[in-house]
């Protein structure tokens, strides 16, 4: 049976690889730095874990899906993950991605998930968006592993509510450790906290509101019950249209299934709006020590 | 309900290099084929950003149009996007 070695939930947003571009020359802004250390450390531990496989949980900022054809979770089973999307890189100067996708997994999830009650949408023609390849260069930037793509739906309501995006989180978990293959697999996830990029307290939530930090108190606490039930659309579009992002934070969280991440920081200044940045180990997940 | 061709015509306007250039050149022309009630059209035709919000057009195609006509991001174009929308709060955006 295949292992899963890491669980990573981290942040898509472009100010990140724009700051790590602009870091050697000092001109940086200074609110990024923290968030550079926390990829930094992420990365490490996702080295450290030794992992053969990535299953990439991330969503499509209406780069392609939109609400002529909308799926809330979906397998993506291509031959290979390109991306982002051509405006992404002309915008921010994102790095390109292109990766063999590991398709008996991709099958895999897809089969299995459909017996334990997630009918994933599938898709074998598409481009992975910012919030895929941010995270992958990032953790992965040696580009050397086979990934396989699950995209989720953070943008357009109606969305499911948050208990079901922790509940497809344990599902992804649950098939892929009983997937039959000795390969050690990391799963890494990505959302928002509080975010309202368009909308009038777009400047307001570059900063820790409230609402983070009680979120994050109860991430702290593992508190799953308090964290689903707050996790609506209409609650968390209360607090910033792109707050919903913050069920990619849940689904990492729900893959977690109670386990205490060994590695959890919280960032919100001026730099980008509030990110989590997350991390399990083998033995985070399993409940061990060490 | 409507709300859906102006979401869409704020998406090919950022997303479709071809109708973003046939759209900002002559918008009125351009959104002539697609269900509208007159406000919609209206707020489409003279890309106000703030009537676009008030209509409950996706917030996040709304920027993406903004950023698109401003022909790309800048610290002062947030700002300047920003100030359109003071005063307003996030309604209902589903189509």
């Amino acid at each position: 049976m295949a292992k899963i070695v890491s669980l990573i939930s981290a942040p898509h947003d472009p100010t990140f690889p724009i700051a790590a571009r602009l870091e050697p020359l000092g001109k940086a802004h200074p609110g990024a730095l923290a968030g550079l250390e926390h990829f930094a450390a992420l990365r490490d531990m996702l080295t450290a874990a030794r992992p053969d496989v990535l299953v990439c949980i991330g969503s499509d900022h209406f780069g392609q899906w939109f609400m002529n054809n909308m799926p809330q979770f979906m397998v993506g089973k291509a031959t290979r993950l390109v991306g982002p999307l051509q405006d992404e890189q002309d915008a921010w100067g994102l790095e390109p991605v292109d990766l063999p996708i590991q398709g008996d997994l991709a099958r895999h999830i897809l089969r299995a998930g459909l017996n334990e009650g997630v009918d994933f949408s599938f898709s074998d023609e598409f481009t992975a968006d910012h919030s895929f390849t941010i995270p992958l260069n990032f953790l992965r930037p040696e580009h050397d592993l086979p990934v396989v793509p699950l995209f989720i739906n953070l943008l357009a309501p109606p969305v499911p509510p948050g208990w079901r995006y922790a509940q497809v989180g344990k599902v992804v978990r649950k098939v892929v450790s009983e997937w039959d293959n000795d390969l050690r697999v990391a799963i890494i996830g990505t959302g928002h906290m509080s975010n309202a990029v368009g909308s009038p307290r777009m400047l307001e939530t570059m900063a820790e509101a409230e609402w983070d930090q009680e979120m994050w108190a109860l991430i702290k606490a593992g508190d799953m019950a308090e964290i689903t039930k707050r996790s609506t659309w209409d609650q968390l579009y209360a607090h910033g249209n792109g707050t919903p992002g913050f069920l990619g934070n849940v689904m990492a969280l729900g893959a977690a299934d109670g386990a205490t991440p060994s590695f959890a920081e919280l960032l919100a200044n001026e730099a980008q709006p509030a990110v989590a940045f997350l991390g399990w180990t083998e033995a985070d997940l399993e409940g061990r020590d060490t | 309900m409507t709300r859906y061709a102006v979401d869409k015509v704020l998406w090919k306007a950022a997303k479709d290099p071809e109708f973003g250039a046939a759209f900002f050149q002559d918008p009125a022309t351009n959104v002539e084929g697609f269900e509208l009630d007159p406000a919609e059209r209206t707020a489409l035709v003279s890309q106000d950003i703030r009537a676009l919000f008030q209509l409950g057009a996706h917030p996040f195609l709304i920027y993406s149009f903004a950023v698109t006509k401003n022909n790309g991001w800048s610290n002062e174009f947030m700002h300047d996007y920003v100030a359109k929308l003071e005063g307003l709060t996030l309604g209902d955006i589903e189509t």
